[in-house]
């Protein structure tokens, strides 16, 4: 493998074999330049990369409670990358964190896309307070009765397929390994899982979403979002159900990027000292509380 | 291809698929936000009435064998799902309470590492 920079060629292993003009470093040990080790594991058909070469948990022990199902489901090869977004926002990164694992906040954020197709309640949250890497999910289902808007669109996209999170598909999604993964609920969406610290996993019936967040300073972060499908569009039906989901989602995510801004500039401004949580917003709690006992340097999850 | 689905009469609705038939979804997004909400319902309200028709005409072929005319058609549909929330949900051509859409920049995959 060459270097792109100069044109040091490194070995399978990592050690430096080749230095273009060698004779022009003094004092020069190839056997102690070559690349640093950091540890590479894979789970969910994600490869996850820790820049500790010696980790003291394995990937696998990190992600519990997300076991050999998740691996299987997520890891099969048919989900392939479909579409997605990068955006630099003026918000602290764990804001758009917050946004994504709480149903409390939909009722009023999304009042003008889609209150009435997720309600507040109809989004139970778990934490797991023993869990490492996992502090908390949140879960999303439909109410019995949709009120809110749904469209001529909307309805005629539901037709070709089920990409809309937010509209009740006439069809069934395909995606094979799901069992131990799915709730078998007729009227649940999604399941979002909180992977400590900045990635909120998003698992469906057919669709897999995923969004990362990083730090830029304390009031800037990088965002962005990448959805995972199985099988390619093929006909317009297909086609006219992913733009429709693809947009509804997009506009939803205005919204809360929207409601990150502000936020910040509250914070900003100084004034507001604490913020309330309450119970239906528990994973948030989890994730505070992961981070505090991060950031101690415990490497508790307790 | 066989056509079992005859192609909807769309003669009276030409000029309104002209203005939103464009290639994708970025350009019609910005069509959308630049337009005034006359505009907007107008173009909507042309082309409701069909688009089942148009939908189950154009979902005969596979994607790859749309071209021409039908091509321009598809790209006209799919900018009803463009104007869909601007027409039933905020009676305007851009969302008040959301960050610019066009913030949100499109990744060609999931590696995508452009410095923003
Ligand atoms: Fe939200």
């Amino acid at each position: 493998m060459t270097c792109d920079f100069h044109g040091w060629v490194f070995d399978s292993e990592g050690q430096l074999a080749d230095v273009p003009g060698e004779e022009l470093f003094g004092d020069f040990d190839k056997s102690k330049l070559g690349l640093k080790k950091v540890s590479v594991d894979v789970w969910g058909g994600f490869i996850f990369i820790n820049l500790d070469p010696e980790p003291s948990v394995s990937l696998k022990e990190y992600l519990k409670p997300l076991n050999d199902s998740y691996d299987k489901y997520l890891g099969n090869k048919d989900w392939t990358w479909s579409y997605g977004w990068r955006a630099k926002f003026n918000a602290n990164w764990k804001l758009l964190v917050d946004a994504q694992i709480e149903g409390y906040h939909v009722d009023q954020t999304h009042r003008n896309t889609i209150a009435g197709a997720i309600p507040g309640s109809y989004a139970p949250a778990d934490a797991y307070p023993e869990s490492i890497g996992v502090p908390a999910r949140v879960c999303a289902y439909r109410p019995e009765e949709m009120t809110g808007v749904q469209t001529d669109v909307a309805l005629l996209s539901a037709k070709h397929g089920a990409t809309s999170l937010y509209t009740k598909s006439e069809n069934e999604f395909t995606a094979k390994d799901g069992e131990g993964v799915l709730s078998d609920h007729p009227l649940w969406i999604f399941d979002a899982y909180l992977l400590f610290p900045n990635v909120v996993l998003f698992i469906q019936k057919g669709q897999i979403l995923v969004q990362r967040t990083l730090p830029i300073s304390p009031s800037e972060c990088l965002w962005e979002v990448d959805f995972f499908h199985t099988g390619e569009l093929e006909d317009f039906g297909q086609l006219f159900n992913s733009e429709q989901g693809r947009i509804q989602i997009r506009d939803v995510l205005t919204e809360d990027l929207y409601t990150a801004e502000g936020i910040q500039m509250n914070f900003n401004a100084g004034v507001i000292k604490e913020i309330q949580i309450n119970k239906q917003e528990i994973a948030i709690r989890a994730f505070y509380h992961r981070l505090m006992s991060a950031v101690k340097g415990t490497g508790e999850s307790k | 291809m066989s056509q079992a689905i005859a192609r909807p009469d769309i003669s009276d609705i030409e000029v309104e698929i002209n203005l939103w038939a464009l290639p994708t979804t970025e350009e019609r997004l910005v069509k959308r936000m630049n337009s005034t909400m006359e505009e907007i319902n107008a173009f909507h309200y042309a082309m409701l009435p069909k688009l089942p028709a148009i939908i189950d005409y154009l979902n005969q072929f596979q994607l790859a064998d749309l071209v021409g005319d039908d091509l321009k058609l598809s790209r006209a549909a799919l900018a009803m799902c463009e104007v869909d929330n601007a027409v039933y949900k905020w009676k305007a051509p851009v969302l008040g309470t959301g960050i610019d859409s066009l913030r949100m920049i499109k990744k060609s995959g999931f590696s995508d590492r452009v410095i923003l």
